[in-house]
């Protein structure tokens, strides 16, 4: 097996019993990026000087017997709109082409305070807004189990680079599904955390209430270890929330006699393919004979999901992307005023999809349809909260698919904005509701993976990491080697 | 409630976004399809509901206005480092001054609001 092909639980302990080295696994996972990133397109930049060297110094803790956390020496990859000082954030897109970040995002601070190495920055969708990796301005990303198919969005880079073991680990973004879609078109686990759970600054704001970065992983473990470096409260974003009661990994309980999964019925709907419910039925089954509790449940206000979804982001995402305006940072279009400087910069560098949604965005916010759309949906969003909590009572964690289908070819959806936003139909409730989500594999469908999606209380990700890791060592779903 | 090419280009005023004609034609079209979409929206009771902006019914954290201690000699080298990267930033410079068109001698041709 080649060292970049190991899972961070794995490669931990072999750089701890000195059986491996932090900077021969760097390389491993640099020269696998050489050797297939021409074909997936799963990185915008690279930086192997700045992770070799991060890896050398990781040798240091290693060989005094001191690493920092589990994840010394673990190569890793980032989203690119997760700002690394000095490194460069496009956000996918060409108003931001040759932005430096000045400052690291509080995740990356703690990452590399963890002693991680960071590989290099992961291609999405432009300013993470999209359900397949295709609005990037910069190049599409293929997914490893078949080139002519998406892997997926926004996070798709991250999805791929783990799936394809070019990283060990990597850091995406979920506002709508954007971690647990690609995730589950790769054949990965993803796992968007509570709302406030991880600190959101240094991440480029897309939708404010929604957006929460989060670990994309080989494996629950993993994901769990990627977790407890990242979360906490940071004062520097005052939504992140105080008390955590952080998971270790080693300690996550080995059985789920008598947990209580509640199955929703508006979740197994007509449209969705057979294949894909067949895998998810078959998981049910599999937790029954692990001795939880399947019970059926409603979530009668799921049709209004991805309605409330789309009205509350746009509105967000038209605020946040006032800011690229060709002012302080990125690049400029000057005009001959300053206000054909803004028209000119924002009209020429954001894609078609950013300009949709601000648009779509300042249209609901603005005077006279204020009250029929955004204020509405943020009623509707209370209704679809109290759902959950309702079910909350009953259950301690709720299973769906993570998508109605498996990943789509490219170019199939890019034309109908209404098809793509479909793809989110299971995963928007659990950003409105500020809920926890993972998705992991749970078996193939037409030969692509097929993703389950467990969410959890706020706040209870033990549950759902928990749940998740029998299940994975129940079964055999892990990420290929290719 | 249709989006008319009148109500394109408010909405390119508002959001300071120049379109093509192509692209105006173009997004009138896909908004109107998903206003329709969303507007279902419509049909929900939500009397009595209070609106949601926030996941935990949170209020703005506040904190103490304190100057934090001296700052020591890594963090002046770390915040002279990116404050530098800053300045490097600016698409157009005038020393450490960040250059811009002016803001109050001309107006473009739309009325102002």
């Amino acid at each position: 097996m080649k060292l970049n092909e190991l899972t961070i639980k794995q490669a931990h302990v072999a750089l701890r019993e000195k059986r491996i080295s932090p900077v021969g696994l760097t390389k491993a996972c640099l020269e696998e990026i050489e050797k297939r990133d021409g074909e997936l397109g799963a990185f915008l930049s690279v930086d192997s000087k700045g992770a070799l060297k991060a890896a050398k110094e990781s040798e240091k803790f290693l060989k005094a017997g001191e690493p920092r956390s589990r994840l010394e020496g673990i190569p890793l990859a980032i989203k690119d709109n997760i700002l690394v000082a000095g490194q460069k954030a496009t956000a996918g897109s060409r108003i931001l082409e040759n932005y430096t970040a000045t400052y690291d995002a509080t995740v990356i601070k703690r990452l590399k305070d963890a002693g991680a190495v960071i590989l290099g920055k992961t291609n999405l969708d432009e300013f993470a807004m999209g359900s397949s990796t295709e609005t990037s301005a910069f190049k599409k990303t293929k997914n490893p189990y078949d080139l002519d198919r998406v892997p997926g969005g926004s996070s798709g880079g991250a999805a791929v680079a783990v799936s394809a073991h070019l990283a060990l680990g990597a850091l995406g973004t979920d506002t709508g599904g954007s971690i647990r879609q690609p995730a589950s078109f790769c054949g990965v686990v993803g796992l968007k955390p509570s709302y406030g759970r991880v600190s959101r600054y240094g991440a480029i704001a897309m939708a404010s209430s929604l957006d929460q970065i989060g670990p994309l992983g080989k494996c629950v473990w993993d994901a769990a270890a990627m977790l407890e470096a990242i979360e906490g409260s940071d004062i520097k974003d005052a939504t992140s929330v105080g008390e955590i009661e952080t998971v270790p990994p080693e300690l996550l309980p080995p059985s789920i006699e008598g947990k209580r999964i509640g199955v929703p019925k508006e979740y197994f709907i007509e449209g969705m393919d057979p294949a894909v419910e067949k895998a998810v039925r078959q998981a049910i089954n599999q937790f029954q004979e692990l001795d939880a509790e399947i019970v059926e449940i409603s979530l009668p206000h799921t049709q209004y999901a991805l309605e409330v979804y789309y009205i509350i982001m746009s509105a967000e995402v038209s605020s946040n992307l006032a800011r690229f305006d060709g002012v302080r940072y990125g690049t400029r279009l000057a005009g001959t005023t300053l206000d054909e400087m803004y028209r000119l910069t924002r009209g020429k560098l954001f894609g078609p999809e950013p300009k949709r949604r601000i648009m779509m965005g300042t249209y609901v916010l603005s005077s006279g349809y204020y009250d029929a759309y955004y204020d509405k949906a943020q009623r509707v969003r209370t209704l679809l909260r109290q759902d959950f909590d309702k079910v909350f009572e009953s259950v301690d964690c709720i299973l769906s698919p993570t998508t109605p289908s498996v990943a789509f070819k490219l170019g199939e959806k890019i034309d109908d904005p209404i098809a793509m936003y479909l793809s989110d139909i299971y995963n928007v409730s659990a950003n409105l509701a500020g809920l926890p989500g993972i998705s992991l594999p749970c078996g193939l469908a037409h030969g692509m993976p097929v993703g389950l999606q467990l969410m959890g209380k706020p706040f209870d990700e033990e549950t759902i990491l928990a749940i998740a890791n029998v299940y994975e060592s129940k079964t055999d779903w892990r990420a290929h080697r290719f | 409630m249709g989006i008319s090419k009148k109500d394109i280009l408010h909405l390119t005023d508002l959001s300071r976004l120049d379109l093509t004609s192509e692209e105006v034609a173009k997004f009138g079209d896909e908004l109107n399809d998903i206003l329709i979409y969303v507007g279902k929206l419509g049909e929900v009771k939500t009397d009595g509901v209070a609106p949601m902006a926030h996941v935990s019914g949170q209020a703005a954290r506040l904190r103490e206005d304190e100057v934090s201690g001296t700052v020591p000699e890594e963090g002046l080298s770390l915040k002279i480092a990116e404050r530098d990267a800053c300045l490097k930033a600016f698409p157009e410079r005038a020393g450490d001054l960040l250059a811009v068109k002016s803001i109050f001698a001309h107006r473009s041709k739309q009325k102002s609001e």
